[in-house]
């Protein structure tokens, strides 16, 4: 899966490279707009991260000149400004996802994953770990045979976790990227999800799948 | 926009009332001219009367007499005809022109035969109807003193009969009475003849005025017009947009160019403003992505319970509260320079509330097992707004009410459709906020003796940012709503938001 990252901000532009390699995408960066349009016309790309302000040619530009051009390639933009007039101004550009920063990686991750899905139809629309699957499109769980009810909350904390077993969640992450408010961190509504989450989907006698980080957070086991 | 519907434009008024002014001045002037000329011409026939009366024979009874009269007629140089009749002094006629008109009603033919008195007795009022009286409309035809003429005084009188008017002289001799009547006819038509050339001349006049009212204020108004027209483009986001200035009205000019400055000074800032905003917005998030994904990465690396772990989730916990201190200090730079975003859009404002409800609910659970909480949601309730700023104001109203509520906590949220607007009501039974601080709880950074006594505060954590009323607040008011604190008293304090309802009941 080649991934071209537009970000005229070398340092983010490394990390989030970094990122989508580690998560298993083929990145290429570039910093400027006017490249970035030479590029995705020269070479084949799966998606396109694009951030919003860019020297040369500014990233909505980039987006509608894409588009114009025919290109279905999925788009997640990025941007500063996490005004709503920007994002309504990007989806109507054509993105198909938009990501305010501050974001974090994880994030990143499951809305590209996200985006090829939907562009794809089927593939890649089945998360493994362990005994656990979850279908995406269909936002379906399953452990081994057995399905799992799952309200749409747990659904996609769940699906956070799982994208990245073996990483740690701490809550503050869980509650910026799940609840998408600004919840005092000290709350604990994320041990109650969490509690809920496991006594669906472990088996009694065995470890949990979602560890317990002391003093930190949680994750997927391996 | 309802008052121009009941009260005329500027301009109709002020071009109203500069006809109804110098129309006014107009007709008193015309109104004028005519009764001069009137009075002028009457006079001049009077004049005329008072000569041919001298040509008259002293005594008419005398020998000869009678001809004479009839042939004095002749002299009278007039374009009427004249009529002379003559009475002594015991009312009897002495002479009356063979063809005096006598339907003419004499004012006092009647009353003088049977009296007869004497010239000595006459009252002093005759001397007030001496000369020349204008024959207006009430004394026409009225006979208007009954008593005998004395010697050498005229008296004069216009006289009506069957829409034909008359002149009638008096005087007296000695020994007679004499009366000369004359037909008003030809000075009736020369005065119709004038009204007509001064209504062909007036009413031209009227129309001119009313239309030179209405340019001169249509170019009074038309600077005004200027300036809404560039206050309007100015609301519609043109902000470079400038008045002409009026070279040709300097009171205006003057404010036109006041309102040009301030314009400047307004572009000028909201641009800082805006440039802020972006500047500020990319500045800090640029290297709080990093930070916070540099944690991230460094929180992984490292033994999952080790200390360096927990460093880490703190520093993120730290991150967090900077990210939210900072999203809430740009929206509120936005609203203050009036670049709130706002997708006005129309949605179930309910269902929004069961949402939040569902989360609230369990952390109000969470934090104190006893609680009790109360909602009354209707089942839907459409509201025009913004989704995402609703979200967050309802969000900070419902997290403020789990934050400070009091022990055993009870919360009530309460959603209700009035007339033209959704009503939601948070109440909890927190600790009063002092009436002294009622007026300040919607300012930034507002922390009340509450807020310290709440639960985190005491744990010795975070309680807020103090953004999240003056926040909400203000996204409300942006969104054509409110949001007022409707009570605050011992066990129970109440925010109320209304926000305009999509389908408001007519």
């Amino acid at each position: 899966m080649r991934v071209l990252v537009v970000e005229d901000e070398r340092k983010i532009a490394d990390f989030v490279t970094k990122g989508l390699r580690e998560s298993g995408f083929v990145v290429e960066a570039c910093h400027r707009g006017d490249d970035a349009l030479t590029r995705i016309s020269n070479e084949p790309f799966d998606a396109l991260v694009l951030d919003v302000m860019l020297p040369g040619r500014d990233g909505l530009d980039v987006l509608r000149e894409i588009r114009r051009g025919g290109r279905d390639i999925p788009v997640v933009l990025l941007t500063a400004r996490g005004g709503l007039e920007d994002r309504i101004g990007g989806l109507n550009a054509g993105a198909d996802d938009y990501l305010p920063k501050p974001f974090y990686m994880e994030e990143l991750v499951a809305r590209l994953h996200a985006v090829i899905r939907r562009r794809d139809g089927r593939a890649a629309s089945l998360l493994r770990v362990g005994t656990l699957v979850l279908d995406l499109p269909a936002r379906e769980a399953r452990v081994g045979e057995e399905a799992i009810e799952l309200t749409a909350r747990e659904f996609n904390l769940l699906e956070l976790l799982a994208r990245s077993p073996g990483r740690v969640f701490t809550r503050t992450m869980l509650y910026e990227q799940i609840w998408e408010y600004d919840f005092d961190p000290s709350t604990n509504l994320v041990d109650v999800y969490v509690r809920r989450l496991r006594a669906k989907i472990d088996s009694p006698g065995q470890p949990s799948m979602i560890e317990t980080v002391r003093g930190v957070g949680y994750r997927m086991r391996k | 926009m309802k008052l121009s519907k009941t009260i005329p434009s500027f301009r109709f008024q002020i071009a109203l009332w500069t006809l109804v002014l110098s129309g006014a001045v107009l007709l008193g002037l015309t109104l004028f001219v005519y009764l001069s000329v009137h009075r002028q011409k009457l006079e001049l026939l009077d004049t005329q009367l008072k000569a041919f009366a001298n040509r008259l024979p002293q005594n008419p009874a005398g020998r000869g007499g009678m001809q004479r009269l009839e042939q004095a007629r002749e002299w009278f140089f007039g374009a009427e005809t004249v009529y002379l009749s003559v009475r002594d002094r015991d009312a009897q006629v002495v002479f009356r022109s063979m063809d005096w008109p006598v339907n003419v009603a004499l004012p006092d033919e009647v009353a003088l035969a049977p009296q007869a008195p004497h010239s000595s007795q006459a009252p002093s009022s005759s001397t007030e109807e001496m000369g020349f009286r204008r024959g207006s409309g009430p004394q026409y035809g009225q006979a208007t003193g009954r008593q005998m003429m004395q010697a050498g005084v005229w008296r004069f009188q216009t006289l009506a009969d069957d829409g034909l008017h008359w002149r009638l002289a008096m005087f007296s001799t000695a020994n007679h009475e004499y009366r000369i009547l004359v037909s008003l006819t030809s000075l009736d038509s020369e005065m119709a003849a004038l009204r007509w050339q001064l209504t062909t001349v007036l009413l031209p006049a009227l129309a001119l005025l009313s239309v030179g009212g209405w340019i001169i204020a249509g170019r009074a108004i038309h600077p005004l017009n200027n300036i809404s027209k560039a206050a309007e483009k100015i609301m519609a986001g043109q902000l470079e947009e400038r008045i002409e200035p009026a070279e040709k009205a300097p009171e205006i000019g003057r404010i036109i160019a006041l309102l040009n400055r301030m314009l400047d000074r307004l572009e000028t800032n909201y641009r800082q403003a805006l440039r802020f905003s972006a500047d500020a917005s990319h500045e800090l998030k640029t290297p709080i992505t990093l930070m916070q994904n540099s944690l991230v990465n460094h929180l992984n690396s490292v033994e999952a319970e080790g200390a360096e772990a927990q460093f880490c989730t703190q520093m993120l916990e730290h991150l967090s509260r900077i990210k939210r201190t900072t999203d809430g200090l740009l929206l509120l730079a936005r609203t203050d320079s009036g670049q709130l975003p706002q997708s006005s859009q129309s949605f179930d404002m309910a269902e929004l509330c069961q949402e939040l409800c569902g989360d609230l609910r369990s952390l109000a659970e969470i934090a104190d097992p006893e609680s009790i909480w109360q909602e009354s949601l209707p089942k839907t309730l459409l509201i025009r707004a913004d989704p995402a700023l609703t979200r967050t104001i309802c969000f900070n109203l419902m997290v403020n009410a789990v934050r400070y509520s009091g022990h055993p906590q009870r919360i009530e949220v309460a959603l209700r459709a009035e007339k033209n607007c959704a009503c939601l009501r948070i109440t909890n039974n927190g600790p009063a906020i002092p009436p002294e601080d009622t007026a300040r709880i919607f300012n930034r950074f507002y922390r009340g003796a509450n807020a310290s006594h709440s639960k985190t505060a005491q744990a010795g954590e975070d309680a807020g940012s103090g953004l999240g009323l003056a926040i909400a607040h203000q996204l409300a008011v942006g969104m054509g709503g409110q949001l007022v604190l409707r009570h605050s008293h011992t066990d129970s304090t109440c925010f109320e938001l209304t926000l305009p309802r999509a389908d408001p009941e007519t």
